[in-house]
């Protein structure tokens, strides 16, 4: 596409390099940035505009946000991803990108954690203290959605609720593919937070406050 | 663990409210004693009853929390509400409630404040900690609901929705049986023997869910061909599990002082979970 073609809406952001542009479809709707193909074959991205997908129920920023997360393909496992960070940082301000710098931390070390729980448990439990430590703050980047909400509750409540007793190797691996899941999407939706943090208990990991298991009790008449 | 033998369990609400809503010992209890059964059959209006009672306790607490919104004036409800006879909660559930997985200290508590604004403050954190482990365990609850059972007994008058979310508040509608007659009382009303046998034992016991129950019984046996309310078929209660068990079953429930004379009186087994778990032992 040439810049002829393109939306006087548009605002060109800082990937105004190459020649190659592949836009979100709802760029005129909104002064979206506009991806090069070249930056983002050089951030290691694969530009699959096929796939992206209208979703008109979330609205022309999460059209955009959506969009901008299928062109690419998912983020690399560990370690940051400037182009999605930059993105989202311009779109959504200051909390998002706090989220996504705690999501990069937390990453690395449930990473970390699953590479050492062979040879070295105790580095790979200290880890996983240190993402603990983690999500107190990255619980208060919940105004981004629920399910980012509740699936890092879930995740600090499978922590917890082992009490110090460390976690087993398939556990551990869990959780690192749900902290990837919410760096590659934090707008996760609540039905999709559900399913990951049901998975969880599956690994015999409890994500339920104790308190909730009293609740349960009829109180007597 | 492997069954047995061919043996069926029949399960009612409060091992099923085990089974979905609650943490270590009684989930596994139940979850193991079940192993132990090689046919698991779950009754449709168990669900009902779920849904009617636990489930709509934590719907109740989560949307408190969203009305309210501050955790500091939930709690303070709740500890009101309390000390009256209406009491919505035990007093060992409002207490756990007072607990918070984020605990940190004040510096990173003010820190966090100054960064974040008032969503990091402590009663925000914990008013957001519990709706969102609340509305997760619903949600939760109502897609495990089915899992490892085989349903028995639909009910037409009654429709399963799921629950859903409105202006951030949850609703469980329907929680009650709906237009249509109901279909459980035809079975019911056809077995006067059963009813007055259930009758005479549900006399012998003075508690105000016994006598609802008795005076249920006692409607249905007076008039047959009268079908029955949505009241009557709560107040029917444990009786419909005793009723609708099959003969060679074991009815599964935590509430055995209840449940256990009824089904007894009909020539049926019910048994606690520990009790399987203790018949099994070593096997």
């Amino acid at each position: 596409m040439s810049s002829k073609e393109m939306s006087p809406n548009f605002s060109v952001s800082r990937y105004t390099t190459g020649d190659k542009w592949v836009l979100p479809p709802y760029s005129e709707l909104s002064s979206a940035p506009a991806l090069s193909a070249a930056s983002m074959h050089e951030a290691g991205h694969t530009v699959a505009s096929q796939q992206l997908i209208a979703d008109p129920s979330l609205g022309t920023g999460g059209l955009l946000i959506r969009a901008a997360m299928e062109l690419v393909n998912p983020v690399p496992a560990v370690g940051e991803s400037p182009l999605v960070d930059d993105l989202f940082s311009q779109l959504r301000g200051s909390t998002l990108s706090s989220a996504l710098h705690l999501l990069n931390e937390a990453l690395a070390h449930s990473q970390r954690a699953f590479d050492a729980i062979d040879s070295d448990p105790v580095s790979a439990d200290d880890e996983m203290q240190q993402l603990q430590a983690i999500l107190p703050e990255l619980f208060c980047c919940r105004s981004i959605g629920d399910g980012f909400g509740a699936l890092v509750n879930s995740i600090q409540y499978a922590l917890v609720n082992r009490e110090g007793f460390p976690l087993t190797k398939s556990q551990i691996s869990l959780l690192l593919g749900a902290i990837r899941k919410l760096r590659e999407a934090p707008f996760i939706s609540f039905g999709d937070a559900v399913n990951l943090a049901m998975t969880f208990e599956d690994a015999e990991l409890v994500i339920d406050p104790p308190a909730l298991s009293h609740l349960a009790d009829e109180p007597t008449e | 663990m492997s069954p047995q033998n061919k043996q069926t369990v029949y399960v009612e609400t409060t091992v099923l409210t085990d089974l979905l809503l609650k943490t270590g010992a009684l989930k596994e209890q139940a979850s193991s004693a079940l192993g132990f059964f090689e046919e698991k059959l779950l009754p449709v209006y168990a669900i009902k009853e779920f849904k009617a009672g636990p489930l709509r306790r934590f719907v109740w607490l989560h949307n408190k929390l969203v009305v309210l919104n501050s955790f500091s004036a939930t709690l303070d409800i709740l500890q009101r509400v309390s000390r009256t006879p209406q009491r919505y909660l035990t007093s060992t559930a409002i207490e756990a409630l007072k607990t918070t997985a984020y605990s940190i200290g004040n510096i990173k508590a003010r820190e966090l404040v100054k960064k974040y604004g008032p969503n990091a403050t402590l009663d925000a954190m914990q008013r957001d900690e519990y709706r969102l482990a609340l509305r997760m365990a619903v949600e939760k609850a109502w897609k495990n609901r089915k899992r490892g059972f085989r349903i028995v007994q639909p009910v037409s008058c009654y429709i399963e929705v799921a629950p859903q979310e409105k202006r951030g508040q949850l609703s469980l509608e329907p929680t009650s049986c709906g237009e249509m007659s109901c279909r459980l009382w035809p079975k019911i009303a056809e077995q006067p023997q059963v009813l007055a046998t259930l009758r005479a034992v549900t006399d012998t016991v003075s508690n105000a869910e016994h006598k609802r129950r008795s005076q249920a019984l006692h409607d249905i046996e007076r008039k047959p061909n009268v079908p029955l309310s949505r009241n009557q078929c709560v107040n029917l209660g444990d009786a419909v599990f005793a009723i609708f068990a099959p003969k060679d079953s074991t009815i599964l429930s935590t509430n055995l002082r209840d449940l256990r004379p009824l089904a007894e009186s009909l020539g049926k087994t019910c048994k606690s979970p520990s009790e399987v778990l203790a018949t099994n032992a070593g096997t």
